[in-house]
Order: C-alpha cells, then sequence, then structure tokens
C-alpha cells in the first residue's frame, strides 16, 4: 500500500508552487513595468489632443498636479494645456464608482473660463460597454457623476486662483 | 503511437469539441464573441494558458499531494492567467480593454480545470501537451466561429469592414448569443454525423 505523505510535506509542495507562480507574476509585473507606464501615458496624450485640440504648446502630462476631490480625500489629476506660459485650457482626470462592475475613469476638458469643452472615458467596466462599443451606452449617471466630480475640483481649485 | 498522439490533438477540436460536447468554458464564449478579433484574441490566449497549465501540472503531477491537487491546480492557472493578464495589459492595452472582465475569469474556464484534472494530471508531459493545444484550438475555433458570425450579422461588418448594408443588433446583445450559439449547435451535431 502506497504512504501517504505527511502532512508537512504536502504543505511544504503547495507553498513551493504558490512561490513559484508569486515569482513568475511578480518578475512579469517588473519586467513590464516601463510599457505599461507609456501605453497609459499615450492614452491621456491621446485624450488630451482630442479634449484640448492643439492650441498648447507645452506637454501637460509633464505637468500634471494633484488636485483635492470635492467630496473625497482622493487625488484628481490636473493637467495644464498652456500656450506661451499661459493656461488656455486643461483637463482634469475625473472618476466615478456608480458605474456596475466597477471604477470608471474619464477626462474631462475645459475651457480657461470652466465650461466644459468635452469628456473622454480613458476606462470602464467591461459590462457596462454595449458590445459595439457604442459610447451612448455607457452608464449616463456613472458619466453624470465623474464629470460633476472634475467641475466640483475645479471649483475648488478656482476659488485658490488658477496660475 | 503516432495514431495515440494524433488523437490526443485532434479529439478535442470536433469529436469532443469542449464546449458543444460539454458544454464548458460558456461564459466567456457568450460574452465575448461579439467582434472576430476579439474572440481569436480571448481564444488563443485561453489556448496559450490551457498549454502551459497543462505542461506544468503533467510535469509536476507525482509531485502534487492528490489531497490538495485542486488548490495546487487552481494556483498553477491563476499564475498564468495573471502572467497572460500582465503582458496583455502591457503590449496590448486596446485588447485589453476588450477582453475586459473575461481574461482575469479565464483562472474558472471549465474547460481549463477539466482538463489539468481530467488529463494532464493522469498523463505525459507530451500527450498533456497535445490534448491541451487540441482541446483550446476546439475552443478557440467555436468562440472565433461564433464571433465572425455576430459581427457579421449583428453589426454587418467584419473585422471592422462593412459587408452588409443592414444588421440585425439583437444579435450582438446577450439573447443573441444564446441564438447563434444554438445555430452552432446544428451546424455542429449535423458535421458529427458526418465526421
Amino acid at each position: 500500500m502506497k504512504k501517504t505523505p505527511s502532512l508537512f510535506y504536502q504543505s511544504l509542495v503547495v507553498a513551493l508552487i504558490a512561490a513559484v507562480s508569486a515569482l513568475l507574476i511578480s518578475v512579469t509585473h517588473d519586467l513590464t513595468d516601463e510599457a505599461r507606464r507609456q501605453s497609459t501615458y499615450s492614452e491621456e496624450q491621446k485624450a488630451l489632443k482630442e479634449l484640448l485640440g492643439t492650441n498648447f504648446d507645452n506637454n501637460p502630462c509633464a505637468e500634471k498636479i494633484l488636485i483635492s476631490s470635492p467630496d473625497s480625500e482622493e487625488k484628481l489629476e490636473f493637467y495644464p494645456a498652456r500656450r506661451a506660459k499661459t493656461i488656455k485650457s486643461f483637463a482634469i482626470k475625473s472618476y466615478s464608482d456608480f458605474a456596475p462592475g466597477g471604477r470608471m475613469e474619464i477626462m474631462v476638458g475645459f475651457n480657461i473660463d470652466g465650461s466644459i469643452i468635452g469628456s473622454k472615458i480613458l476606462s470602464a467596466p467591461h459590462n457596462i460597454i454595449k458590445p459595439a462599443g457604442n459610447k451612448a451606452s455607457i452608464s449616463s449617471l456613472a458619466v453624470n457623476d465623474a464629470v460633476n466630480r472634475a467641475v466640483g475640483a475645479y471649483k475648488k481649485l478656482n476659488s485658490g486662483g488658477l496660475q | 503511437m503516432k495514431d495515440k498522439n494524433l488523437s490526443c490533438l485532434t479529439k478535442g477540436i470536433i469529436r469532443e469539441n469542449p464546449v458543444l460536447t460539454m458544454l464548458l468554458g460558456l461564459c466567456p464564449v457568450l460574452g465575448v464573441s461579439t467582434t472576430a478579433a476579439g474572440s481569436l484574441s480571448m481564444g488563443l490566449t485561453t489556448l496559450l494558458v490551457l498549454v502551459c497549465s497543462a505542461a506544468s501540472v503533467s510535469f509536476l503531477k507525482n509531485i502534487i499531494p492528490p489531497r490538495f491537487r485542486l488548490l495546487c491546480f487552481l494556483i498553477i492557472i491563476s499564475a498564468f492567467v495573471s502572467t497572460a493578464d500582465i503582458l496583455i495589459s502591457a503590449y496590448l492595452p486596446r485588447l485589453h480593454k476588450t477582453l475586459g472582465i473575461y481574461l482575469p475569469l479565464i483562472v474558472v474556464n471549465g474547460i481549463i480545470l477539466n482538463r489539468t484534472e481530467l488529463f494532464a494530471s493522469q498523463n505525459n508531459l507530451k500527450s498533456a501537451i497535445l490534448d491541451a493545444l487540441g482541446m483550446g484550438t476546439g475552443f478557440t475555433l467555436i468562440i472565433t466561429v461564433l464571433g465572425i458570425f455576430r459581427e457579421i450579422v449583428g453589426a454587418g461588418t467584419l473585422l471592422g469592414f462593412r459587408l452588409l448594408p443592414d444588421s440585425a443588433l439583437i444579435l450582438l446583445l446577450p439573447p443573441g448569443a444564446f441564438f447563434a450559439l444554438a445555430c452552432l449547435f446544428i451546424v455542429f451535431n449535423r458535421l458529427r454525423k458526418v465526421c
């Protein structure tokens, strides 16, 4: 009759398999860190170009700052678009947790007077987008919430004066 | 011996197709198959995870404790799915967005657990890899055919190119997925009688 290995040996094997698996994941994560950062950066650049056009001569991504959210401790990203060192327009990266299935991130573009130029969804939980990718099908409650949060953050920031 | 290897490889494509004979992996088949490209990507990712998991389980089968075998299989499968997830998010971000939640959900894909538990853990490395390749190809074939059908009829396009002037949007919605799968079952059952 085959002898059953001890519980210690069995636990050791499970722990070893788990350790090797964790190592594989962490090595892959470290090796792809730069590529992931690049893809996020280029996505932000693309969204900024779509929202703010080309009427700026700086790199808003390089000058982004963190600003207070109107309703939570979480910070939002503020992207100033300058021409001749003066802010002509700007964008705020906001979010909403009202999207069914998780967090939705959105970039909202503003003119310098605070009027909204437009918004672009950066990431959304898969199940709130219709298969055809119809933008109108994104949960309107979540989009409203995210845009309102960006507007609130702008108002809060503007009370201190935009430079 | 050669026939056995060939049988390991081909049985999963039509004769024992995991989706159409065992109804395994239906969640991604119904959820992701709205476009041909998305379906093919999902199929290939699953195929890759299946082959790597089956190879690892077959290689480690003698040291995996029987009492904890399912736990070990799930750890191994999760590791490969997470690795695929990280790689796709870094190098193919658009595809990562398209696959969404269905990519991490490969961990609980019934085909992978079924093949590792029933085949890879009891056979040698070569047979396990061939079986995984065949089953993965069968899964990829079904999800891609379904994706092509739903994209053409539901959106009137194929790989983004317009083919039909009009489309039946219902095919892109969840009820349409079941309808398309039912059509595929009819074709498959006819085909199986011929084969």
